[in-house]
């Protein structure tokens, strides 16, 4: 009888300390996540020296490893890109003499020509490669608000500034799985009939959104089916979303996946950001919508 | 005694340094190393008898995970709690094979908590609408393994240290 009566006694007494754990575990949780801005603030200002050296360490030794691995490599790419920048010529060659109007030409241009952004240059200290994420070495003090656009200096763009702290930022990159934005398909490869039929029409730019996928990827998606597009095309943004700039360079088009079952067509995009090669990013701080 | 706590913090802050910035460089297929994690199981593993210091562990390892990645703070710090309770119920079930741990039981305990500590902290930044958060994905398999080298090499020389003892 005493027996059982300690057992009981003992199995609510396991109840209770069960319940008192799990009771503080929440508080603990609860008063983590009301400071946890001052405390993330805290522990990056006193870290970002240290990570800015590791940061460089890293990419000064994965860069010395790749290109001891990828001697080979780098071959082919240096060929390929010699090719590709041969044929890009030709096509540039071709809009100029050919469609001096073109829609194409003009937003390919439109991407090099100076705009007049003001421009916040910081450091990438870090990131979060599960969830595409970065760490720039700004925040609050040097201006930076949430969802301003993150490129680099050739006006890639990065991502949006995603979350922001005292001297320092999170940044989405639009390969993160939540992010979506609207983009223009730059036409590179028209055909005579077509070439002929984009000069005729100013309206002819194809629209469609570019979805992030993890893991460094994007796809395009939501192209009309009777829109044309082509393997290489350059996707640029639109600014329709009203967050990113028009005409900053996404990334082309590698291989377009057109079913006749679905309304739309998609394509796997080759981004032009790379965020292991970059060190340096610019933030646009006076971007608005109705620019 | 507090001098191993105070190794133990400058430990993880260092990993927590090295994971965020240097490692991100030599990602396979977008999959990192989680040093912190590795150097928390092993504590589990090998001072499993210390009940204190693994808490203590937890905390600081899922402290610094949390101050480095997006995911909702302290997640981190719960789901390491919990892998040291579990653990700590784990090992009290298997006294009897009490000194001969070897690397195929680490393997095993290695894969299933880096398992749950990945669905944990994927389902409490679901369900507390946190939008910022990666669906799973295959290249979870791949952190396994990529992880799983590290924590190999880190096993043995854990062993050695151990041994010397």
């Amino acid at each position: 009888m005493n027996k059982f009566l300690n057992n009981n006694k003992n199995k609510k007494n396991g109840w209770i300390k069960i319940v008192t754990g799990i009771v503080v575990l929440i508080l603990f949780v609860v008063i983590l996540n009301l400071f946890s801005y001052k405390i993330r603030s805290s522990v990056y200002y006193v870290s970002l020296p240290v990570q800015k050296i590791f940061s460089n360490a890293g990419s000064n030794t994965a860069s010395v490893l790749s290109s001891v691995f990828n001697y080979k490599n780098l071959q082919k790419e240096n060929k390929d890109l010699k090719n590709e920048n041969q044929k890009l010529l030709s096509q540039m060659a071709y809009f100029y003499d050919e469609a001096e109007q073109n829609q194409a030409v003009k937003d390919i241009l439109a991407c090099s020509q100076e705009e007049d952004f003001n421009l916040v240059l910081a450091d990438i200290t870090g990131f979060d490669l599960k969830e595409d994420f970065a760490l720039i070495d700004k925040g609050k003090d040097s201006g930076i608000l949430e969802n301003m656009a993150v490129v680099s200096s050739q006006k890639v763009l990065f991502g949006r500034v995603f979350k922001v702290y005292k001297n320092y930022s999170q940044v989405m990159l639009i390969s993160n799985k939540n992010s979506i934005l609207d983009v223009k398909i730059l036409i590179t490869k028209p055909s005579q009939d077509e070439a002929i039929n984009i000069e005729n029409d100013n309206s002819a730019s194809v629209f469609g959104v570019v979805k992030g996928k993890g893991g460094f990827s994007v796809f395009l998606d939501l192209v009309p089916t009777d829109q044309k597009i082509n393997n290489g095309d350059i996707l640029t943004t639109s600014a329709l979303e009203g967050i990113f700039p028009k005409n900053l360079l996404i990334g082309k088009i590698k291989e377009k996946e057109k079913n006749d079952l679905k309304p739309f067509q998609t394509a796997s995009v080759q981004p032009f950001f790379d965020v292991k090669k970059t060190e340096k990013v610019f933030v646009i701080t006076n971007y608005k919508q109705e620019k | 005694m507090w001098f191993k706590y105070l190794l133990i913090t400058i430990a993880f802050f260092i990993l927590a340094l090295v994971q965020a910035s240097f490692f991100t460089y030599f990602s396979i297929l977008g999959a990192v190393p989680s040093f912190i994690f590795i150097l928390f199981l092993l504590i589990l593993f090998f001072y499993r008898k210390d009940r204190i210091f693994s808490i203590f562990t937890a905390i600081v390892a899922g402290f610094f995970l949390d101050v480095f990645s997006i995911s909702i703070f302290a997640s981190n710090i719960v789901s390491f709690l919990i892998i040291s309770f579990a653990s700590e119920k784990l090992f009290s079930n298997l006294k009897e094979i009490d000194e001969k741990f070897s690397i195929f039981h680490f393997i095993l305990f290695f894969i299933s908590f880096f398992i749950f500590n990945e669905l944990f902290i994927y389902l409490v930044n679901y369900f507390l609408g946190n939008l910022s958060f990666n669906n799973l994905s295959w290249i979870f398999l791949v952190e396994i393994v990529y992880n799983l080298v590290f924590a190999i090499i880190a096993f043995y020389a854990f062993k050695k240290l151990q041994s010397k003892k």
